[in-house]
């Protein structure tokens, strides 16, 4: 049905200012921090304060269903275990590790994998606590597990939130361990086909994807158009697959991951190295040189910040924004902790707020809605309290895009109405 | 030491502080998108009168329609201050301006004053802002809360509180200065005459073209179906407004419309072109069914509602008192928006699945139906309209079909032109038949428009009389009609007589009559037959008109004489006639007895077959007719043509064949009965109907049917067949059975009709 179809918002990118600049390592901060609740996940401490532990060691185990570990990124001494902030808004308690600077690794840390089987590179995943960077955290191997074998693997090569560019940028560096990983995923899934799924709009990575895939063909790109929510994983499906489905990509016989996710399965798989490191975009127009930059786990942005430059001089009142600036959340400090779902710090300058008329009633927050929710209908219900009239206007569905709010003539806080809505009903819902 | 930031609400970019897109913006993008129309009303109601000079266009006429709009605007504004100021309680001047002009009070006020019949008094205007701002608008919680468009309920309360105000009429418009048309909008010419021409509907205004540039009689901005289409480009570039409403729109109405046009033969598409263009619907696609407020929010909910305001509004055009449909449409679509809005978003969010695909089929047929019954209400002989169909006789005199002796004239029966024919018998005229179809009370109408519109000479009756054909000619004389039989033998007139008159001229009052010059009446017969040239007659000074309508009738019966050649097959006469058929049965009686054979009847027919007069003779064997004769140049098909015409000339009394026997003859009588034909025989034996017998019939009669027959009274087929014995049976004096009185009084002409025969055997001649 053509009103069902989803089409996005073509948004100011803001990305160039980040663009211009090679990736940047930090790989040694002083100390790390790695967060014992991570969100809403629980994870058993496997160290105690004073330990010594060993880049690459074993130092957190998530339990039950999704269970992985979270291994030390770097060498040194547990010190301390203290609240810092998180991306999700709150201060949480972390194990704080002191790091030697050593550099001492586990035994087989560099050690490749050599039976490439599809349970040998599930086994690797899974012991590396690989999870999807692109800002879930979902562990990558539970993907892999159903046993009916997926017909096409899509890397989500989008990065459709402004600002941000470290796919971008990784595209180009590491073409080859992108490639390398993508063929170990499709081995892990039993794809056939794999798919990279690209925005038109970024030409270079492009042209050097195309280099690198001559010789490739069972990978093809697939051409996105520049429009938000683009990297929506149910957007790419039902661009690449034409059809829809309801929870899991699965659903349709399609596995879907990030980049850098791929990139981090490939070193998983040939050095034996665990998830400890990530490329995060640190831009904005309050940060002096906006950069890409390499970081260990559990850096605290405030360091990465100071060693690039710091702040511009004239940012006056601004807002740090954890992630995207369409999904983030702005953080009081700037002492935050790079998790493993934490793409991007945006320091932005604060806007000048048109005046706030009341809703007009336009309806461009419906029309623009990728999950195909009337926002307006939702607040009207919600602040009537309405259960029924939620669960029939599926409140449940929302992403938090933060579209309707992009769009609103009268800057209506509509993500947030629709949020708490959400939030209204799960509560409704779980008290029956 | 950390540093500290704001905190804010996801998402951190807006389209609003990017200046892409804001409320104010688009409210003054609606503005902007008025302004050529406000412009080109001024010019159009103003400016161009006052260049062409125009009789009575001062220069406050020329600034009116702009001060007119301006006054709208500002006297919303100022209705909704002072509501700030009082109400509100906001204070500082700046503070109120700036609250009322983000309440965007001068919207109402500037649209009102567009929709508003131009001409309309000022204060009315002003009790329009009124009603607009302050009741409909900040009484119900100022902008964005109002569950109306405030200016069409203000429109809808003017039409309803001051519609005697609202008529245009007063205001010189370019429609005065180009041309002598009526200031009546052309949708009033459609109201009730679906079926309307294009020379009714579009002609007087020019053309199509001048109803899409806007040179038409109507409100101050709603004829310039142009600018609206470039305001709508231009807020949808701007992104103000979204297609689907417009679109969807007026192409409903197109769409319904056209089937209307058809379903009325108006097969072209001016019609639903026509219907696009006139009545404010542009105007009101593109400003008021998309005023975002009170219209749907939603994009299936926008569809929906645009689907209904256009079956609505062609609805309302059709059966509504108004003639503009599209402000009803709207005020009756606002009411159902937060249903729509509700049902939209519902299924808009729910998995596409059956159930869903129900509702939208449901709601689909709903829009249908309201179309369907639109649709329905527009055709021609519904219940409403034929009342209030104008009728008018475009001839005002009846011609005569020479062929049918029936007469037509040209009617315009609402906007469509009818031919209607009407038959003239025994001086009585009744309504034959149109070629457009009209209901019982047009033709009602249609004949009291035709009385005492026969044509001044015209054939009454055409007789025959062995080989003549005699046409009754009625003519219009100086006293009274004259009417005159003239004989026609082989196409030539024989004869003229005068049947009656009423003429009279005398010495005394007629001046210049004189007796000595001659007596039309009873000179001009004997002159007006065989081939003469009507011109040389000179007419009797004194009694010319009486000499004129004589000269008149010799014409006209040349006339039909010509017109003869091409008329299609004919009979002339008006029964057969069987009229030597007991003097054939008298006079071969022995020899047919001899020979043992039946008599077979004759009727003779004249006939005009292929431009000629003739006679035809048919035979009556088996109880079928065939021609007897030869006649040249007779084909199969006039054959069939002429015994099916003949056919319904049989007498309802008549021989069909006679036996013969020693001593009676049997006559086989055929009467026309109450359900058919009667075969009776009657044998006549020495010059007395000796037996009376019903040989076959089809008659029916019981206590069932026959209301007031009752089988206790007997029954004529069984009864009469005793009583009708003997030459001395008074038929009068026989009490017809009640209930069966058709079929007695049949049965008594068969008995009179061998009566006849029995009278005609006693005058003198032996059996």
């Amino acid at each position: 049905m053509i009103l069902k179809k989803i089409k996005g918002v073509h948004l100011n990118g803001h990305k160039a200012m980040s663009l211009n600049q090679p990736i940047n390592n930090y790989l040694s901060p002083n100390k790390i921090y790695l967060p014992i609740v991570n969100g809403n996940i629980i994870q058993t401490k496997l160290v105690e304060v004073g330990q010594n532990v060993l880049m690459g060691q074993k130092v957190l185990m998530r339990e039950g269903r999704f269970g992985h570990p979270v291994c030390s990124p770097v060498s040194g001494k547990v010190t301390n275990i203290v609240k810092m902030w998180h991306s999700c808004g709150k201060m949480v308690e972390m194990i704080e590790i002191t790091n030697d600077m050593s550099e001492r690794k586990v035994e087989d840390f560099g050690k490749p994998l050599e039976n490439l089987t599809k349970e040998n590179i599930i086994e690797r995943i899974k012991n590396a606590g690989i999870v999807g960077l692109g800002g879930a955290g979902f562990p990558t191997y539970i993907k892999y597990q159903p046993e009916a074998n997926a017909e096409v693997l899509i890397i989500n090569a989008a990065e459709c939130e402004p600002y941000i560019t470290a796919d971008y940028v990784l595209i180009k560096e590491k073409t080859q361990e992108l490639i390398q990983g993508i063929k170990y995923m499709m081995i892990a899934c039993g794809a056939k086909n794999a798919k990279i799924a690209i925005k038109k709009s970024k030409k270079e990575a492009i042209e050097v994807l195309n280099t690198a895939l001559t010789n490739e063909p069972e990978i093809e790109l697939f051409l996105l158009k520049d429009v938000y929510p683009a990297g929506w994983e149910k957007f790419i499906v039902e661009a690449v697959v034409k059809k829809t489905y309801n929870s899991l990509p699965s659903e349709v016989g399609a596995v879907v991951n990030n980049v850098q996710t791929a990139i981090a399965v490939c070193e998983a798989v040939e050095q034996n190295k665990p998830l400890i490191e990530k490329v995060v975009t640190i831009t904005g127009d309050g940060i002096l040189n906006p950069q890409n930059v390499r970081v260990k786990i559990g850096t605290v942005v405030e360091d990465v910040i100071k060693t690039i430059g710091g702040y511009t001089q004239d940012m006056g009142p601004a807002y740090f924004i954890a992630g995207g600036p369409m999904t983030g959340r702005s953080i009081m400090f700037d002492n935050l902790v790079i998790t493993s779902n934490l793409g991007s710090v945006i320091v932005k300058k604060k806007d000048e707020h048109q005046d706030n008329p009341a809703c007009l009633g336009c309806g461009k927050c419906s029309e623009k809605c990728p999950a195909h929710l009337t926002p307006t209908e939702i607040k009207n219900a919600f602040e009537a309290s309405d259960e029924i009239a939620l669960a029939k206007l599926h409140a449940e569905k929302c992403v938090q895009c933060g579209l309707c709010s992009y769009v609103c003539p009268s800057r209506i806080e509509m993500t947030e109405y629709v949020g708490k809505a959400k939030d209204f009903l799960a509560k409704a819902n779980m008290k029956k | 030491m950390p540093s500290k930031f704001l905190l804010g609400k996801a998402p951190f970019q807006r389209s609003v502080d990017e200046k892409k897109i804001s409320t104010t913006r688009m409210m003054v993008d609606v503005i902007i998108a008025l302004t050529p129309i406000i412009l080109f009303a001024w010019i159009k109601n103003g400016l161009y009168p006052y260049i062409k000079e125009v009789n009575g266009c001062t220069i406050w006429k020329m600034l009116e329609p702009l001060v007119f709009v301006f006054v709208g605007g500002l006297a919303s504004f100022i209705f909704e201050l002072v509501y700030f100021c009082l109400f509100k309680k906001v204070r500082g001047f700046k503070n109120l301006l700036k609250t009322t002009w983000l309440d965007y009070a001068i919207i109402p006020g500037l649209i009102l004053a567009l929709i508003l019949p131009y001409g309309t008094p000022i204060w009315v205007l002003l009790v329009g802002c009124l009603v607009a701002n302050i009741i409909f608008k900040m009484l119900f919680g100022g902008f964005g809360h109002n569950i109306f468009n405030p200016a069409l309920i203000a429109y809808a309360f003017l039409v309803a509180g001051y519609a005697a105000l609202l008529t245009p009429g007063t205001a010189i418009s370019i429609g005065d200065a180009l041309s002598s048309t009526a200031t009546v909008t052309p949708l009033t010419n459609y109201q009730g005459n679906l079926g309307a021409t294009y020379e009714a509907l579009v002609a007087p205004y020019g053309s199509l073209w001048n109803f899409f540039i806007g040179t038409i009689p109507g409100a101050l901005g709603e004829t310039s179906a142009l600018l609206c289409i470039v305001g709508f480009i231009y807020l949808l570039i701007r992104k103000v407004i979204n297609w689907r409403v417009p679109v969807i729109y007026v192409g409903t109405v197109f769409i319904l419309s056209w089937i209307i046009g058809i379903v009325n033969g108006q097969t072209g598409l001016w019609y639903p072109t026509f219907n696009i263009l006139s009545g404010g619907l542009m105007f009101g696609a593109v400003f008021m069914a998309t005023e975002p407020v009170t219209t749907p929010k939603s994009q299936v909910g926008k569809v929906i509602f645009a689907f209904a305001l256009g079956a609505l509004t062609v609805l309302f055009r059709h059966i509504g008192s108004y003639p503009e449909g599209v402000a009803t449409a709207i005020l009756f679509g606002c009411l159902f928006t937060p249903v729509i809005d509700r049902f939209a978003a519902v299924q808009h969010a729910s998995p596409i699945n059956k159930k869903v695909k129900t509702k939208y089929i449901f709601a689909s047929l709903l829009i249908l139906a309201i179309a369907s019954y639109a649709v329905v209400k527009a055709i021609p002989n519904g219940p409403k309209g034929s009342d209030e169909v104008k009728i008018t006789f475009n001839d005002q005199t009846l011609s005569q079909d020479l062929a049918s002796l029936d007469f037509y004239g040209n009617f315009m029966v609402g906007n469509s032109n009818a031919k209607v024919t009407f038959t003239y018998k025994n001086k009585v005229i009744t309504y034959k038949e149109s070629d457009v179809t009209l209901t019982d009370s047009q033709k009602e109408e249609v004949l009291t428009l035709v009385k005492g519109k026969l044509p001044s000479t015209f054939i009454d009756s055409i007789s025959t009389m062995e080989n003549d054909i005699i046409i009754k000619i009625n003519q219009k004389g100086f006293g009274g009609n004259i009417i005159v039989d003239v004989t026609i033998n082989n196409k030539v007139i024989t004869k003229y007589e005068i049947i009656s008159q009423n003429e009279s001229y005398s010495e005394e009052y007629n001046t210049g009559y004189d007796n000595k010059n001659g007596d039309p009446i009873t000179d001009y017969p004997s002159q007006l037959v065989g081939d003469i040239d009507i011109n040389s007659l000179s007419a009797i000074s004194g009694a010319t008109i009486t000499s004129t309508a004589l000269k008149s009738v010799y014409s006209y019966a040349k006339t039909y004489i010509q017109a003869m050649a091409s008329m299609p097959l004919m009979v002339f006469s008006s029964e057969l006639t069987q009229d030597s058929a007991f003097a054939d049965i008298k006079t071969n009686y022995t020899s047919y007895q001899s020979e043992n054979k039946d008599y077979v009847l004759e009727f003779d027919a004249i006939c005009l077959i292929n431009g000629e007069v003739k006679t035809v003779t048919f035979n009556y064997i088996n109880k079928e007719l065939t021609i007897s004769n030869n006649i040249n140049g007779l084909n199969d098909d006039q054959k069939a043509e002429i015994i099916q015409k003949a056919k319904k000339l049989l007498p309802n009394t008549y021989i069909s064949n006679a036996k013969f026997d020693s001593d009676c003859v049997v006559l086989n009588v055929i009467q026309k009965g109450y359900s058919g034909n009667i075969s009776i025989d009657i044998t006549v034996k020495n010059k007395t109907i000796d037996k009376f017998t019903i040989v076959s019939n089809t008659e029916s009669f019981n206590d069932e049917y026959n209301s007031g027959y009752n089988s206790l009274n007997g029954n004529p087929i069984n009864d009469y067949p005793n009583e009708l014995i003997g030459n001395n049976v008074d038929t009068n004096n026989l009490n017809a059975i009640s209930g069966a009185t058709i079929t007695s009084n049949a049965l008594k002409d068969a008995y009179n009709y061998g009566l006849l025969f029995v009278n005609y055997l006693s005058k003198g001649v032996d059996d």
